[in-house]
């Protein structure tokens, strides 16, 4: 006849401890109660049945196998982490040296650290240019002034070499020169012009050269 | 803990770079484990296969044991999830895919090389093995592997928990209906033979 407490009890056996085992074996229950006693019996029967496997020795194979080949994918623990640090020190070494240099007309970037001499040389490069610059305006309003007096100088010889003394032809005269003296200045000021421009290329030239060679000196530094 | 602390030490040395502790360590479990794969695989070939991938993902995570619990635990805890992928790839071994006992070939019931053995002795461990397999295999794969666990490599059931990654009274439970279930099998006439 069933009895309620064979599931809880079977349970508890199987589930529980030796010393478990041994303690629910003893109860009065189990000594009384056929139901459970059978049902516990068969179900050892089951669990022996299982436990019968009768172990069988392993083939031989080589373990070492194994050891040795892993060992040859990865020769050292630390060998795998080579490139990741290689790539790191790559990244340092970019983000801490990594110079960017404004020269006005343009930016120069490069790696290195500061050079002190550069900067000297851009500013010494910059006052040349302005004092160049500035002798050019000059030697230009002294070409003027030069070239205004020599036309005058011109008209007067001509006015006495011809004895032109009516006031038609000297008007004349006096505005064909003028026109001739404002072409010749338009004339000056485009080719000073064309010069200055050149100018600023040599010192471009010269600033990129500086640079070149400040950026050389760095890395040999 | 004697063999604890030996354990300890031969991982070491594996880790170290040398192959006689590994030979030493894998020597240690190899019969276990393949024993293990064999009710699982219940092919000699099979299991063979099945016991290196564990041995290899055994070498492979080696260095990530922090000895929190016992070597044999840790390992069984591999064997247990190279198993689960086995069962997953194969679905069925061929226990499964035969519906007739009487019909069933497997190479377990094959004679082993072992010519020390008593050929006598050898077929009557090979059918009373064949037949336990035929009870395993009518287990669900949860309950075989714990039954695995708790009779053929006497783990508590807490342990059984950590490498199942189930609690306690879950592993307990299902052992206990992996019984239930073994005693039914008994009772039904030709279901055991």
């Amino acid at each position: 006849m069933p009895c309620p407490k064979t599931d809880s009890f079977l349970y508890q056996y199987f589930t529980g401890d030796s010393t478990t085992r041994a303690r629910l074996l003893k109860e009065p229950h189990f000594s009384q109660c056929s139901y459970c006693s059978e049902q516990l019996s068969e179900m050892l029967a089951a669990e022996s049945n299982i436990s019968a496997w009768e172990e069988v020795s392993v083939p031989s194979w080589n373990s070492k196998e194994i050891f040795n080949n892993e060992k040859s994918r990865f020769p050292n623990f630390w060998v795998q982490w080579i490139p990741t640090a290689a790539c790191l020190a790559m990244l340092c070494v970019v983000a801490l040296n990594l110079q960017i240099t404004d020269f006005g007309n343009g930016v120069n970037i490069s790696f290195g650290k500061q050079n002190v001499e550069v900067e000297s040389l851009i500013r010494e490069v910059r006052r040349v240019q302005e004092l160049q610059l500035a002798e050019l305006n000059a030697a230009l309003t002294e070409v003027e002034v030069i070239r205004t007096q020599n036309n005058s100088r011109l008209l007067q010889s001509v006015l006495e070499q011809t004895q032109l003394n009516s006031a038609q032809n000297f008007d004349r005269v006096v505005r064909l020169f003028d026109a001739q003296r404002v072409q010749d200045l338009q004339d000056m000021r485009q080719g000073y012009q064309q010069l200055v421009d050149s100018d600023y290329q040599t010192l471009r030239s010269l600033q990129q050269l500086a640079s070149f060679v400040s950026f050389n000196n760095g890395t040999i530094q | 803990m004697q063999s604890q602390n030996d354990d300890r030490d031969l991982i070491h040395a594996a880790l170290a770079g040398k192959s006689a502790s590994w030979e030493k360590l894998v020597r240690r479990y190899e019969r276990r484990v393949y024993n293990h794969c064999l009710r699982l695989t219940a092919s000699h070939a099979d299991a063979l296969d099945l016991m290196q991938e564990v041995f290899l993902g055994v070498y492979r995570s080696l260095h990530t044991f922090r000895g929190d619990s016992q070597f044999s635990t840790w390992v069984f805890r591999i064997v247990h999830n190279k198993s689960v992928d086995a069962i997953r790839r194969r679905r069925s071994f061929i226990f499964l895919e035969s519906s007739s006992d009487d019909e069933h070939t497997s190479d377990i019931e094959q004679f082993p090389d072992d010519k020390a053995v008593e050929p006598e002795a050898t077929l009557s461990m090979i059918q009373s093995n064949a037949k336990i397999l035929r009870h395993l295999d009518r287990l669900s794969s949860d309950q075989r592997l714990i039954v695995e666990m708790k009779l053929y490599q006497g783990m508590t059931f807490e342990e059984i928990g950590q490498v199942v990654r189930v609690s306690e009274n879950t592993s307990k439970t299902r052992y206990y209906s992996a019984l239930k279930k073994l005693k039914k099998l008994l009772e039904t006439p030709n279901a055991m033979s």
